[in-house]
């Protein structure tokens, strides 16, 4: 029986090739999109984590009226923590940030020094922000107030509709993948037909003919699997060298995604028809 | 139509040894009748019984359902009335699986060659005689290509072979299974005179070994070479 199925295998094995790659593509679509909704979520609850208010001041701002607006700060029922950004701060972020001291360019450090205000997980919201934004700018000594609520619900809202697209058109590729896998099996079976008949009227057993194909389809699987995450993994790393940076999926959800696969797979052979013709 | 036949090479036992031949029997076919399915009757009430290291030849022209009578015995047809007992097992009754484990004790041919047509000489026959469950060593196929004058061709794929060469390696490895049973249908079809006599000499020698052969035949010339009791399926 083993014999029969590595003779099965290495007959068969330019078409194992062939078909893992129009395969491997339909999987490449599906887990990219899954993997953009991935990075996407993550960045979203990231930059929700950073919600926070940032005040920038006059440079004619003294360190008491600095202190005066911390106080103010601090007794805010939102207040969470503070951060006080001084021009020399946010000069080394900004230079890290471009790469070269803004000073040798400009002659001068333009940035102002600002204070950051986090509030509490339950006053994340751009409403109240914006009231806190209204109250700091009547200060004298305060140029502005910048908040990034507005960008954020942007963003959560277009998440949602990305997640919803995905979730569409992940069961679209899912499809596409069973029916593919579907007609290639066909397609091998339509192959491995006469020889079947043959062995099972010389005396095969109907599992022992079907077992190779099985086999077949399991390691097809295997191979498409991971040929499709080892592309969109190229693709990836190419992506967050030079544009942004991709997270890419966690070891435990590769593992999940080649065995999901895997498994469809070799489902969908136990339950494919084989009929195998005999002198009848 | 044909009638009941009895076929025994052997003189027919008598009082108590009937039971003991009874049992012997390694093909029984009891009042068969088949239809085929536009409602015409190939046969009506066809008895035949084959015993040990016996021969029988059917003989019938194109249409006269020699080749349904074989399909019949190696169970591939089972609408049919009567009672058919192939090595002691009524096949009516067997399961499709059981069969197939029949059919693996049985040698056979069929009227198109069942040879693997991508495989060479020695893989064929290696296949063949795993399915029936039996294993040999590899040098010991060698010797008997060798002793046939097969061994030539022992590394060719059976597609670069012909009709006559596939026909008579279909020959050798039920030679090499030496089955209880044998059943060809037209072993000796498209076959020239001197193949004819080589398939007759292998027939001859395994019934003497043992083996049971039924073989269908259309050339009426090719009883002289086997001289077997006969069946006509014309009268």
């Amino acid at each position: 029986m083993f014999n029969q199925c590595l003779g099965f295998l290495n007959k068969y094995k330019w078409l194992i090739l062939k078909s893992a790659l129009p395969l491997s593509l339909i999987l490449l679509i599906g887990f990219a999109f899954l993997l953009v909704g991935y990075n996407l979520q993550e960045a979203t609850q990231g930059i929700e984590g950073r919600y926070a208010l940032e005040i920038f001041l006059k440079d004619a701002a003294l360190p008491e009226d600095i202190d005066s607006l911390q106080r103010f700060l601090t007794q805010q029922p939102a207040f969470d923590s503070l951060e006080m950004v001084t021009r020399e701060d946010a000069l080394d972020r900004m230079s890290n940030i471009l790469g070269e001291d803004l000073t040798e360019v400009l002659g001068y450090n333009p940035l102002p020094a600002s204070i950051i205000f986090y509030p509490a997980d339950s006053y994340k919201s751009r409403t109240y922000l914006e009231i806190l934004k209204r109250q700091v700018e009547l200060f004298d000594y305060v140029e502005k107030g910048v908040f990034a609520g507005e960008w954020l619900e942007e963003l959560e809202r277009f998440n949602e509709i990305f997640l919803r697209i995905t979730s569409a058109f992940l069961i679209l590729v899912l499809v596409a993948y069973i029916l593919l896998l579907y007609m290639i099996l066909n397609h091998l079976w339509l192959k491995h037909q006469g020889t079947a008949g043959k062995l099972h009227l010389l005396g095969m057993s109907r599992f022992n003919l079907r077992l190779p194909v099985y086999i077949w389809s399991l390691i097809s699987a295997l191979i498409t699997s991971i040929m499709g995450l080892i592309i969109l993994a190229i693709a990836a790393s190419i992506i967050s060298k030079y544009f942004i940076a991709v997270r890419y999926f966690e070891p435990q959800h590769v593992i999940a995604i080649i065995i999901s696969f895997t498994a469809i797979s070799v489902l969908l052979t136990i339950f494919k028809p084989m009929k195998i013709p005999l002198y009848e | 139509m044909p009638g009941g036949v009895n076929v025994n090479q052997n003189p027919l036992p008598q009082g108590v040894f009937f039971i003991y031949h009874y049992l012997m029997a390694i093909l029984n076919v009891d009042k068969l009748t088949y239809r085929l399915p536009n409602g015409r009757a190939l046969y009506k009430d066809f008895s035949l019984e084959l015993n040990d290291s016996s021969g029988i030849l059917i003989y019938g022209p194109n249409g006269s359902g020699k080749s349904s009578l074989v399909k019949i015995l190696l169970g591939l047809v089972r609408h049919y009335s009567g009672r058919v007992e192939v090595l002691g097992k009524d096949i009516k009754r067997l399961s499709k699986a059981k069969m197939t484990d029949l059919r693996r004790e049985i040698g056979f041919q069929m009227e198109e060659p069942v040879v693997f047509e991508d495989m060479n000489l020695m893989q064929n026959i290696s296949v063949y005689l795993r399915l029936s469950g039996q294993k040999h060593a590899k040098s010991e196929i060698i010797s008997t290509l060798y002793e046939t004058g097969f061994s030539g061709l022992r590394n060719k794929r059976l597609s670069a072979l012909s009709w006559g060469e596939m026909r008579m390696i279909e020959i050798l490895r039920i030679m090499m299974k030496s089955p209880r049973l044998i059943i060809c249908d037209q072993p000796f079809a498209a076959l020239d005179d001197d193949t004819v006599e080589w398939v007759a000499e292998k027939f001859r020698a395994m019934v003497n070994s043992g083996s049971s052969v039924l073989a269908t035949f259309s050339r009426p010339e090719v009883r002289d070479h086997l001289g077997w009791p006969e069946i006509d399926l014309t009268r």
